[in-house]
């Protein structure tokens, strides 16, 4: 009885529940960035009107190839889904718009191409760093890390930059090294769920040089020596944020709104260095609401 | 003869019924003789155990015996106070993973379209050969499927449709509960794998959430 009533009520609900939910394409997008990128999508929402909608569909585009390595559990499933996204990349670029898939983010994909000139190698580069890295399970070495975020994260801000009319050297020198910041930031923050992604976020040479073994990080045990680990690697991406930061007089300010993500990774450099950099910590799973008001007050002074 | 007959009857356990002719004197006789074995005497203190190998064996085993039984009886209380382990299945059910692999579906979008573009990659990487698509443009210009079919009885559950799809569309969902009689009904095809996408559509929609990207 219990579970007919449950069904009964499952079913009057749906209907309603589909019907709040968003029609268009940019909507959905809105909302898969918002699921799965929080902070990032908090930061994109203070960019202005056009540039907007285009950092909306490169970061949904990221979620799409980045969330495949996660996903499947065969490298050639795995690199198939990336050569479809490949393929939409080439149909974006084209000029019809029946080629392209009827996927939403591939059709806000193809807006944004058409809208401002996107240079399609930075595409390019997202998903060819993700087809090398489908069965990689952990970095050789930290400078090998750093390469991998690079290529997955500046590039979207090359990408975001070109949305934003801005073409400038030293912009994108700063957003390579705030893109490197974010890249580890993002792999530390990973630690936690290392079984659930099957993926080790520290690199190879400094768990050697702290005796931490693959097991100890799978099975979440928290010690003394992963927290120097982690302090290595996090004092990594301190490094690249302050280099970031020391070039802000340099970047044009219709660019720095873009760079605004910087704040996100402070936020978490700061949280981890307040827990001793244990990063299987309980306070840093949640999400603080502390960064809101800093990041709306940089985004006031135009800074990152 | 009377003396013989007092004997018999101690040695039988009844303390309760002597016979009434026994008289104190002949009491006081037997006490006062000891352990000797003098025919006619009645040996009242306690008797030595045998201690032979086989008395010990017996009494050991004996005693075990005993005590298992009580404890059984220990343990079979116990589990009258304790809550089951068994459900109530048809009535209630168990937890399941979100990775749980069950009946398929064919997602849409929130806007009502379906999600499938016919790249049929699912096809391509089903190790059963269950899946059999056919697609052609439609009056709009987009490419869909006409033929969506899943030969249910072929299909092994192994997920690949799922990993495989690079829209999210065909989904292994949580429904677990779709036997059926005949071996036609396992024959989806692309109208009863869409109902099921609605049917389930908030059970895996919060399945395939996350936070945040990791990598």
């Amino acid at each position: 009885m219990n579970i007919l009533n449950h069904n009964f009520l499952r079913q009057s609900l749906r209907p309603q529940f589909i019907k709040c939910r968003s029609k268009s394409s940019f909507d959905y997008c809105v909302e898969s960035v918002r699921n799965n990128d929080y902070e990032n999508f908090v930061c994109t929402l203070l960019l202005k009107n056009t540039s907007r909608a285009i950092a909306m569909a490169v970061r949904g585009f990221n979620i799409e190839v980045s969330r495949v390595a996660e996903q499947t559990s065969q490298p050639s499933i795995g690199l198939m889904r990336l050569k479809f996204w490949e393929d939409t990349i080439d149909k974006c670029y084209q000029k019809d718009i029946k080629n392209v898939p009827q996927h939403p983010i591939a059709i806000e994909l193809f807006k944004a191409v058409h809208n401002r000139k996107l240079t399609k190698r930075y595409f390019n580069n997202l998903v060819k760093s993700r087809v090398d890295n489908v069965n990689n399970r952990i970095f050789k070495t930290i400078d090998e890390m750093e390469k991998y975020s690079e290529q997955t994260v500046s590039n979207i801000y090359y990408l975001i930059l070109e949305g934003n009319g801005v073409r400038n050297v030293h912009a994108d020198h700063a957003a390579s090294h705030i893109g490197k910041a974010q890249g580890i930031v993002q792999q530390l923050r990973s630690i936690p769920i290392a079984r659930k992604i099957n993926f080790i976020a520290i690199p190879q040479d400094v768990l050697t040089k702290h005796n931490v073994s693959h097991e100890d990080i799978l099975r979440s045990k928290a010690s003394e020596a992963l927290n120097e680990c982690t302090f290595e690697v996090a004092s990594r991406a301190h490094q690249h944020l302050v280099k970031a930061r020391n070039l802000l007089k340099d970047v044009p300010i219709e660019g720095r709104s873009t760079l605004l993500p910087a704040t996100a990774v402070e936020n978490y450099l700061n949280r981890l260095q307040n827990v001793q950099h244990n990063p299987l910590h309980a306070s840093l799973q949640h999400r603080a609401w502390i960064w809101l008001p800093k990041l709306y007050y940089k985004s006031l002074k135009n800074e990152y | 003869m009377q003396s013989l007959k007092l004997f018999n009857l101690a040695r039988n356990g009844s303390h309760f019924v002597r016979p009434f002719s026994v008289s104190a004197g002949a009491m006081q006789k037997a006490t006062a003789s000891g352990p000797s074995a003098t025919p006619g005497y009645v040996y009242v203190n306690d008797k030595e155990p045998s201690m032979d190998m086989n008395a010990i064996t017996d009494r050991a085993a004996q005693t075990l015996f005993w005590t298992e039984l009580v404890r059984g009886f220990g343990v079979t209380l116990a589990h009258i106070f304790k809550e089951p382990a068994t459900i109530n299945y048809p009535f209630e059910k168990g937890p399941l993973s979100p990775r749980f692999r069950g009946e398929h579906a064919l997602r849409r979008y929130p806007s009502g379209e379906e999600r499938c573009i016919a790249c049929k990659l699912c096809e391509a990487i089903c190790p059963a050969q269950a899946i059999t698509i056919e697609a052609e443009e439609r009056a709009d210009g987009s490419r869909r499927t006409t033929r969506y079919d899943i030969d249910m009885t072929k299909c092994i559950y192994c997920g690949f449709c799922q990993e495989a799809c690079p829209v999210d569309a065909i989904v292994e969902g949580p429904n677990f509960e779709f036997s059926t009689e005949t071996h036609e009904e396992l024959l989806y095809n692309k109208e009863k794998l869409l109902n099921n996408g609605d049917k389930w559509e908030s059970e895996i929609a919060s399945n395939i959430h996350a936070d945040h990207l990791y990598r």
